[in-house]
């Protein structure tokens, strides 16, 4: 894009509804409804979204002040946080948190722009989910979920995500202005042109899970290479009527090239067998039946589920599914992985290897989905870096009964030894090293 | 070390770009002039396209029709890379219905097993042709490629614009005015190849009215315009 080519001049200092001024600094690209600049407001970077007026509906804009007043549920979220009136008073954009180039889109990782882990992507998978669920337990629904709106932390390789662009989070089924995205858009939406509701979101959900972790769209299949030209309408005709799952059980007919589609097919069969069934089942059923759809607490269990799955190989240092703890072959130099050491609780059973986190979701009933703050981290010896043992990060003492029968308590900061047989009491929970 | 997941690298889709440049004489002068620019910055604007979206396989072809009849410039179905525009000359006729027949031809020569998005075809004409024109434009909208491609026409001067809307009709964007190069530049870049790989890419758009078309620059606060925007846009009677 040339210079040129943008509305706002560089260095124009514009105020907020309350007052405050912002200074335009850069040009950072445009969309449908508007152009986005770097900018600095209270001596912070921040980005500037300006509309174009025709885009930005009635209910959008009224909205807008709405989301402002609200502020964010989740840190994930970026929200507006003030708005700047035109001349007429009118909002003519808003202020939102500045996303830098330490995030790529999940384009970029769609398009093999970036070096990434299952660890991270599974993180990121868990974060994308908890904020879908946060905005919606807020009355609210994203609507216009896309490949260039969700970003991924990248340096750090941590897995947080951000979901920048809220221009169209609305509550559910509110007439906005129709906008899509036909590979993320629900088939109901390019079918029926239903408006965004809980649902639609579920689905576009579902479909950033997939591409976030195989890297390629759940229905481009064989149909579309044999489509011919993929206009639009052609578009809604092969991710609405006609679409089916590129790993559909029994419908063969839509399978992914083998040659073009290597990685897909390579990371489907590096998957746990169980989390295949959940993907059978989100874009199977869930395409065609709304309610039948994965629900944000279903995603979260599974997803924290595959991420407690993954172990290391010894001889790549790949990181690689197990299948409910069972050896596996490496995707990248085909030796057999193994867990070292497995952590057992009532309802969780994390692959242990050096950095790996247990959460309250892991040991506290209570505490479902609580995988933000670790309370153990698997650390190496400070003496002998080849043995692993259990960090305590919590406040609480752990009582621990050795292999040998011994009772022993672990302070805080203190560790508990990983040989097999080793029962570690974790709050109200039992861990079990297996 | 720790070893990156495999990845495919996305879906590569072949987008093909039509151009059909008008060389006649009656485009003598400034209409050529404009033509020559756009067209040269065209070539390098679809080439950052080009960088920025690997993902995508574009495929450019001109004919020019003039005095000479209607010919394919430079080579048939350049990439980016090659794509570099030698400047025009006005003269002859205006053979509009020969240049129709020369793209359809070459849609249909087009290999059959590939995967296209929806082809972007460009008239750049002032409109006032001198041959049969209708029955080859009817051939090129009935082929099946020309039924799926956005048609634009880019209204050079004073230009006929009956014809021209008859070139693009059913299309969503229709017939542009191009006063300057940069402004032609921009709807072909932005709006028809952006459109075809907008799912591709991930991208949302909106329906309904064209936005960067609708935009009403006199609410925004005195003296934050970029004069470089107005200079090359259609909204300067709005601002002065």
């Amino acid at each position: 894009m040339s210079e040129q080519n943008h509305i706002l001049k560089i260095g124009t200092v514009l105020a907020t509804i309350a007052g405050e001024l912002l200074t335009i600094l850069s040009y950072i690209g445009k969309g449908g409804q508007g152009e986005v600049y770097l900018c600095e407001m209270r001596g912070r970077q921040q980005a500037f979204k300006l509309f174009f007026p025709g885009a930005a509906t009635p209910t959008q804009l009224a909205q807008l002040e709405v989301n402002i007043q609200d502020g964010s549920p989740s840190s994930a979220l970026v929200f507006p946080k003030a708005w700047v009136p035109g001349k007429s008073g009118n909002p003519i954009g808003y202020v939102m948190e500045y996303v830098g180039s330490d995030y790529v889109t999940l384009a970029d990782r769609v398009n093999a722009k970036c070096d990434l882990t299952f660890l991270p992507l599974a993180t990121a998978c868990i974060s994308l989910t908890h904020a879908m669920r946060l905005l919606h337990a807020s009355g609210k629904v994203y609507g216009d979920c896309n490949l260039t709106n969700i970003m991924i932390q990248t340096r750090p390789l941590t897995g947080a995500v951000k979901i920048i662009d809220p221009d169209n989070i609305i509550p559910p089924s509110v007439v906005s202005g129709l906008v899509y995205t036909p590979n993320m858009a629900a088939p109901e939406i390019l079918r029926e042109k239903v408006l965004p509701n809980l649902e639609t979101d579920l689905f576009s959900l579902a479909k950033a899970i997939f591409l976030m972790i195989l890297g390629a769209d759940p229905y481009v299949g064989k149909q579309f290479d044999t489509a011919g030209t993929l206009t639009l309408d052609k578009q809604f005709e092969l991710y609405g009527r006609t679409a089916r799952f590129v790993f559909d059980p029994v419908n063969r007919e839509n399978r992914p090239d083998s040659k073009g589609k290597a990685a897909l097919i390579r990371n489907w069969k590096g998957l746990p067998g169980w989390m295949k069934k959940v993907f059978i089942e989100a874009f199977c059923e869930g395409h065609s039946q709304p309610h039948k759809r994965i629900r944000e607490s279903q995603w979260l269990d599974h997803l924290i589920r595959l991420r407690d799955s993954i172990s290391i190989c010894k001889n790549c240092s790949a990181q690689v599914f197990l299948d409910n703890g069972q050896p596996a072959r490496c995707w990248n130099c085909t030796e057999s992985v193994n867990a070292r050491r497995i952590l057992k609780t009532e309802r969780s059973e994390i692959v242990v290897n050096s950095g790996t986190k247990v959460f309250p979701h892991h040991v506290d009933k209570h505490s479902r989905h609580e995988v933000k703050k670790p309370v153990a981290e698997v650390v190496r010896h400070p003496r002998d870096k080849r043995v692993l043992c259990l960090k305590n990060l919590t406040e609480k003492r752990w009582k621990v009964k050795q292999t040998d029968g011994a009772l022993k308590e672990v302070e805080k900061g203190g560790a508990a030894s990983l040989a097999r047989g080793t029962q570690i009491i974790i709050g109200d929970e039992v861990a079990e090293i297996k | 070390m720790t070893i990156s997941i495999l990845q495919d690298g996305g879906d590569c889709r072949n987008l093909v770009v039509f151009l059909l440049c008008d060389g006649s004489k009656s485009m003598h002068g400034a209409k050529i002039g404009a033509l020559n620019m756009a067209m040269d910055e065209l070539s390098a604007r679809i080439l950052e396209y080009a960088k920025d979206n690997p993902h995508l396989r574009i495929l450019v072809q001109v004919v020019v029709f003039s005095g000479d009849g209607a010919t394919t410039a430079f080579q048939k179905w350049v990439s980016p890379q090659e794509f570099r525009w030698t400047p025009l000359t006005a003269n002859g006729g205006t053979p509009m219905g020969a240049a129709f027949d020369v793209a359809r031809q070459e849609l249909e020569n087009l290999p059959k097993s590939a995967t296209y998005l929806q082809p972007t075809i460009v008239l750049v004409s002032d409109g006032q042709p001198t041959d049969d024109w209708e029955v080859p434009l009817g051939r090129l909208h009935a082929c099946p490629m020309g039924k799926d491609s956005q048609m634009f026409a880019v209204a050079i001067g004073d230009a006929n614009r009956d014809i021209l809307g008859k070139f693009c009709a059913g299309s969503e964007i229709g017939v542009l005015e191009a006063s300057n190069a940069s402004k032609l530049v921009d709807h072909i870049v932005d709006k028809s190849i952006a459109l075809a790989d907008a799912a591709v890419t991930g991208r949302s758009f909106t329906t309904g009215s064209n936005p960067s078309q609708s935009i009403d620059l006199g609410d925004l606060p005195e003296g934050s315009i970029n004069e470089s925007f107005i200079d090359n846009s259609q909204y300067e009677n709005d601002l002065f």
